[in-house]
């Protein structure tokens, strides 16, 4: 049964399915790395921001032309338009959520438990919105490819769709990290991460990090939902578990660390893979998940790479 | 501290003066920048003020901001009351679906419901801008009414809060004392009046204790202690009332004294008073379900009575130790399996070898559930508290996908059916519970009034300072002798035992299976236990009757499937309009210093 | 939603009206006599609204068409009413929803429950109150083992289904390997454990797993290619088997995909890609009534009482069972009561638009047949009953 090509078949599985976690991850990564807070809600933006690419891409498509396989180039732009789209309103959903759900309690000086509690809320909030505007049942994204294999790595077939995932998400991943580690707006979210105090003495503005924080994460969730849609429809109901994987990614390599969010998504895309296939029923794969999580707080609860980004955990 | 309008004029609480602002800001390792930095140039505290009311929406009112704020303040507040009202007029609206996800917004926005939105955003930004002065022109009279009203309400929610009874407050001391140094400094806009419903000591509590070494100092803090301030007032530095208020929720027993200040004992606060409340609340209760059709009774049982069980569990987690539990649901379904398999040999392919009766079965599904909870937290809590929301909710999922997938063991999908319903063998008195839902109503009422009676000992004992301590400052509770984990699992493993008393309720009341559990159900139940006031023993059971009541009520009018977009809203709106009331009010006093960013 | 409620109750309203203003014609202008006249209710209960709604206005639309032409016929000694209640679909609700007709005195049988479990939770109220429920669609094979006195279901048992697909797969297709795949949901283990065991019965190599309703098929859909089966028959909905078949296509899998009722919609089409569905075969122990001529006279009312919209799935089941509660109900008279008609039920023999009506001991329908369809073009099309297609 381990044959080479079977391997690597799983490998891509894991890879594209990992690639799309780490987005996620590093909203949750950046957000607690400065404001030391887990985001629940930040399920919904990757949600919403599928929302947006799929109508986006429904808008960018003719109808007609749905069935005929539009050409490579075709292809591409839309798969570019449709990310760049979820990475929008991925970014206004979370633009909106720090507003809503955030900022009042910042100004108030809230205790933790009441951002946790309204995040709760504005997660629920946000899932039967859009349960209620597009209508409670999947919606596919419109058919950009006709599942054809493009490549084989080692024997297994690779589809246009995956090869398209995998590159933007790595794509988009490798710019945020360049982001975070070079740009001036990088380096004030790290300042804020290890010493807020400190930061702000030095001029950091930290209301605007916040901001850039929830929109960079918002960005790539948002980006990240359209990706996933591309192959698994989207739903109004999708952020809840993707949202949980995504955090155990980041919890995996390390929560406020960056690249341990990269690493974690990858890696926990790639357990999940394999170990649904040779460990366990495969009812049971979303549990792989969970017995992750447990296993690295209680064994190593600063995560693989550990804490970098923000003060050791 | 009482409201009445003799009293010289207070502090606004929305408005802390800029040096309270600053040390608060420090304390929160949140020096001042942006927005704060503005005020303390300007000095106009008012303008910080003005911004939160501006960016909380419906928040305005209640928080009874001057209205020196800006132009640019008010163009905010427009454009924040035209986006509620649009967001009301979505969440109101018809529906869309995937093909025209836009027929919903334009249904929703377009001819008369557009106006009428538009025209009531407009007039709750009017409201908003015009209400200090309208404030003014209704005078006194209203004043004393509302300070009345707020007293009251502040009173009972006392009551069911964590505080059992009066104590000689080193609140009145401290809240006495901050107002004096706040009179003692520049205000830019002294309100004159009472403070507005629900402002109660807000400015004691917005200073958080910046001297570490209080602990040492409130040694001497004699109790009863005396209404004057223990520790020199110095105007420009910030007192730390609270400090003194740890130590002494510490040091004193729950034997403490009604030695309340004389001017607040009005009538309805009178033992008589009290008892006599609680009697008539009882009687109604249990008069309730007599005069209703059996429709409502099944109601009251199935979507009243459990989520109030299942909410005065939660609220031990999030109203007393301060975390937030978004599993509740799954130790429900432990304690129902749990029921189910030791007394029903047939319901699951896997069951005890003896088998016992219902009642019996309730305490056991209790000790499953927190021993499932003891398991989950004992290594999560000692490190990793703030992690517990996320931790839960994927908790709950994974519970879920066992008790679906594990056919073997809970009998899957199909679900537990033919547990048989509870029983009384008292002497020669048989009486079994059947199809009809008035036992089973009778059953929750009293393991409600139990477990109320039980939480107000809580309330009363150590346990309950020390949360109160940690919540307040972790690091100086711990110098103290209480140690954080052990509190906090403590909590954990008691909410998760009610919530396993629940499902054992669930499971001899009728057929369930894994769905019964899902996360929607654990979010419902925590809506209860927000907007009833986390830390509230008559809260949470206030917020079932009220919201599922509701819920029954409007169902023919409100599709099932949009009910948690109004409990979403209504989560997020509480948060924000009172985020500390989240926490009962001996547990609100926790300043910035353990709060969140 | 909104709407959609809205337009159910303005239909319930128009139709009441319309029985009114029907009977009080047909008696021939005594207007004393046609307030005498006695009414009778018949209770709905289902999911009328929430994610699962539309089964329960599918139900519902076929139930008022019944009942509206039963009043229009005027050869009714009484008239008929419905009393809707809504389950949502989730056992929680079904005793509520279910005690609320037991207390309305006038209601004296019921369509429903629409879904199994809502069916489990509610069923032990009306057999206590001798209340007839009468199921279009509650396919799981227990629930006329419970002991319920009073159910019956017009449906076949997900049994019969598993049964008829199973030789279909093994007679028709000649597949000598099939994956059989669940949702480990009530009604796709109950689906998936009779066809497995049909099929081994036709010494066919069965391979079994189950996957929770989720997205990613792909470690599922690599695990079946490297099975290598000529069929993988999946016991599920709509969304997850969509999701299957694009994700079996995508690993390059040629051989033939099937589905159980679950995912006969016309959403799994637009939702896997006409392309990708194409070749995709449902089996459903439901006809369907748009393409039978001998219902065409069933679905020429149902559009006309429905303003338009097509009969849906379980509309023609609803339909018989309001049909044969009906029947009895004539054959009562005024005199009817719960009981009455509980106990005349039993011995209903009509034909249905669907099937004959006739119940076994248990409550059971008889002679049930099981439909095949093909999704041809971005469509479902009805290949016919598996008895048919296995004679050639």
């Amino acid at each position: 049964m381990a044959s080479g090509g079977q391997i690597a078949r799983l490998a891509i599985d894991g890879l594209a399915a990992g690639a799309v976690y780490a987005l996620i991850a590093l909203g949750y990564t950046l957000v607690y790395g400065v404001l030391r807070l887990v985001s629940l809600a930040h399920g919904e933006v990757f949600m919403l921001g599928a929302f947006g690419g799929l109508y986006a891409a429904r808008a960018a498509l003719p109808a007609g032309a749905a069935g005929a396989g539009p050409g490579v180039l075709a292809c591409i732009g839309l798969v570019a338009a449709g990310t760049v789209a979820g990475g929008l309103a991925g970014a206004v959903a979370a633009l909106g959520l720090e507003r809503a759900a955030y900022r009042p309690l910042r100004r108030r000086g809230a205790p933790r438990l009441a951002y946790l509690v309204s995040a709760v809320g504005a997660s629920m909030f946000a899932v039967s919105l859009a349960g209620k505007e597009f209508g409670r049942r999947d919606v596919p994204v419109p058919g950009l490819f006709t599942d054809q294999t493009v490549l084989r790595v080692a024997g297994a077939p690779v589809s246009a769709e995956t090869l398209a995932v995998v590159t933007a998400a790595l794509g988009l991943l490798l710019a945020a990290d360049r982001l975070v580690a070079w740009s001036r707006l990088g380096r004030s979210i790290r300042a804020v991460a290890q010493d807020a105090e400190c930061a702000v003495l030095l001029g950091v503005s930290l209301e605007r990090v916040i901001v850039a924080t929830f929109v960079l994460g918002g960005v790539l969730a948002g980006a990240g939902g359209f990706l996933y849609a591309m192959t698994f429809h989207a739903s109004y109901t999708m952020g809840y578990v993707p949202g949980i994987k995504a955090f155990t990614a980041a919890v995996l390599g390390g929560l406020g660390n960056v690249r341990g969010a990269l690493a974690g998504g990858l890696l926990l895309g790639l357990v999940e893979s394999f170990g649904g296939y040779y460990l366990l029923d495969a009812g049971y794969q979303d549990v792989i998940a969970f017995a992750v999580l447990i296993a690295v707080l209680l064994l190593r609860p600063s995560g693989l790479l550990g804490a970098r980004l923000g003060r050791p955990a | 501290m009482s409201g009445g309008p003799d009293e010289p004029a207070s502090p606004p609480a929305g408005m802390p003066s800029v040096a309270e602002r600053m040390a608060q800001l420090r304390a929160a390792g949140r020096p001042p920048d942006g927005w704060a930095g503005a005020a303390a140039t300007t000095g106009t505290a008012a303008a910080v003020a003005a911004a939160d009311t501006g960016n909380a929406g419906h928040g305005g009112d209640a928080e009874g901001v001057g209205d020196e704020a800006g132009p640019g303040r008010w163009w905010r507040r427009l454009g924040g009351c035209l986006v509620l009202a649009a967001l009301a007029a979505l969440v109101t609206g018809p529906s869309g679906n995937a093909d025209r996800p836009l027929a919903g917004a334009s249904g929703s926005l377009a001819g008369e419901r557009g106006v009428l939105f538009l025209a009531a955003g407009l007039l709750a930004w009017a409201g908003l801008t015009g209400w200090p002065r309208l404030r003014g022109l209704l005078g006194r009279p209203a004043a004393y009414l509302t300070g009345v009203a707020a007293e009251w309400a502040e009173d009972v929610r006392d009551r069911s809060g964590s505080r059992g009874r009066r104590r000689p407050s080193l609140d009145d001391a401290a809240s006495r004392r901050s107002r004096m140094i706040a009179e003692a400094q520049p205000q830019p806009a002294a309100r004159v009046g009472p403070r507005p419903p629900g402002q109660r000591g807000e400015s004691a509590h917005l200073v958080p204790p910046t001297d570490r070494t209080w602990a040492v100092r409130s040694n001497w803090v004699i109790w009863p202690a005396p209404p004057v301030p223990t520790e020199p007032s110095v105007p420009t530095e910030p007192p730390a009332p609270t400090s003194g208020r740890l130590a002494a929720g510490l040091a004193m027993g729950a034997a403490a004294g009604e030695t309340g200040t004389p001017g607040r004992r009005r009538w309805y606060r009178r033992p008589w008073a009290r008892g006599a409340g609680y009697a008539l609340a009882l009687g109604a209760a249990a008069g309730a379900p007599l005069v209703v059709s059996t429709t409502v009774r099944q109601v009251m049982v199935n979507d009243i009575g459990l989520y109030a069980l299942l909410s005065l569990g939660l609220s031990i987690v999030v109203g007393r130790a301060g975390m937030l539990d978004l599993g509740c649901v799954a130790f429900c379904a432990i304690g129902a399996y749990t029921a189910a398999y030791l007394c029903a040999p047939g319901a699951m392919p896997w069951h005890a070898p003896v088998t016992v009766s219902p009642l019996v079965a309730m305490p056991a599904a209790m000790a499953a559930a927190a021993l499932v909870g003891l398991a989950l937290g004992a290594p999560l809590l000692r490190r990793h508290a703030d992690l517990l929301a996320i931790v839960t909710l994927a908790f709950g999922g994974v519970v879920q996908l066992v008790a679906n997938n594990a056919d073997g063991i809970t009998g899957g999908a199909g679900g537990v059916f033919g547990v048989p319903p509870p029983s009384v063998r008292i002497g020669g008195f048989h009486y079994a519970f059947g199809l009809d839902p008035l036992p089973y109503y009778y059953l929750l009422l009293g393991l409600v009034v139990l477990v109320m009676a039980a939480l107000a000992g809580w309330d009363r004992s150590r346990a309950a300072r020390a949360c109160a301590a940690l919540r307040q400052d972790e690091v100086a509770a711990g110098v103290l002798g209480v140690r954080a984990a052990r509190m906090r699992l403590l909590a954990f493993t008691a909410g998760a035992a009610v919530a396993g008393l629940a499902g054992a309720v669930l499971a001899t009341k009728q057929f369930f299976n894994p769905q019964t559990f899902s996360p929607q159900a654990s979010m419902l139940v925590l809506t209860v236990v927000v907007a009833g006031g986390a830390g509230s023993r008559l809260g949470a059971v206030l917020g079932a009757v009220v919201l599922q009541g509701l819920a029954f009520l409007l169902r023919d009018h409100v599709p099932a499937a949009d009910r948690f977009l109004y409990f979403g809203a209504l989560v997020m709106i509480m948060t924000a309009l009172r985020p500390r009331r989240l926490l009962p009010a001996r547990l609100r006093l926790g300043g910035p210093s353990e709060g969140g960013p | 939603m909104d709407g959609l409620g809205r337009r159910l109750r303005l239909l319930g309203a128009v139709a009441a009206v319309a029985a009114v203003a029907v009977a009080a014609a047909g008696c021939g202008g005594g207007d004393d006599k046609a307030e005498a006249k006695k009414e009778f209710a018949i209770g709905f209960q289902g999911p009328l609204s929430g994610e699962n709604q539309q089964l329960g206005i599918n139900a519902y639309n076929g139930m008022l068409t019944a009942v509206d032409s039963a009043n229009r016929s005027g050869t009714l000694p009484f008239t008929l009413r419905i009393v809707a209640s809504d389950d949502q679909g989730s056992p929680e609700q079904g005793p509520t929803a279910a005690q609320k007709l037991v207390d309305n005195s006038r209601v004296i049988a019921v369509v429903g429950p629409i879904f199994s479990g809502a069916t489990k939770s509610s069923e032990p109220l009306y057999s206590q109150a001798d209340l007839l429920s009468v199921s279009p669609s509650a396919t799981n094979p227990q629930l006329t083992s419970l002991g319920f006195g009073s159910f019956f279901r017009v449906i076949a048992p997900d049994t019969i289904q598993g049964a008829a697909a199973a030789d279909y797969i093994a007679k028709a297709l000649k597949a000598k390997r099939v994956f059989s795949l669940d949702d480990r949901s009530d009604y796709g283990a109950g689906l998936s454990t009779a066809l497995e065991k049909a099929l081994k019965a036709h010494n066919v190599t069965v391979t079994h797993d189950s996957v929770n309703p989720t997205k990613d098929y792909t470690s599922e859909a690599t695990k079946i290619t490297a099975a290598g089966p000529d069929a993988v028959y999946y016991s599920g909905y709509y969304a997850e088997f969509a999701l299957l078949v694009k994700a079996l296509r995508g690993k390059g899998y040629e051989g033939r995909i099937l589905a159980g009722d679950g995912s006969n919609d016309d959403q799994l089409i637009e939702q896997a890609g006409a392309d990708t569905a194409e070749g995709a075969l449902l089996t459903c122990a439901c006809g369907d009534a748009n393409s039978d001529p001998k219902a065409a006279s069933f679905v020429a009312e149902f559009k006309r009482v429905n303003s338009g919209t097509k009969p849906g799935t379980y509309s023609g089941e609803a339909y018989d069972a309001t049909q044969a509660i009906i029947s009895v109900l004539t054959k009562e008279g005024t005199g009817a009561t719960r009981a009455s008609v509980l106990s005349g039920f039993r011995a209903v023999d009509m034909p249905g638009v669907t099937k004959q009506i006739k119940f076994d001991g248990h409550g059971e329908v008889q002679g049930s047949t099981v439909y095949v369809y093909e999704v041809r073009g971005g469509k479902r099309v009805v290949l016919g009953p598996t008895t048919a297609l296995l004679k050639p």
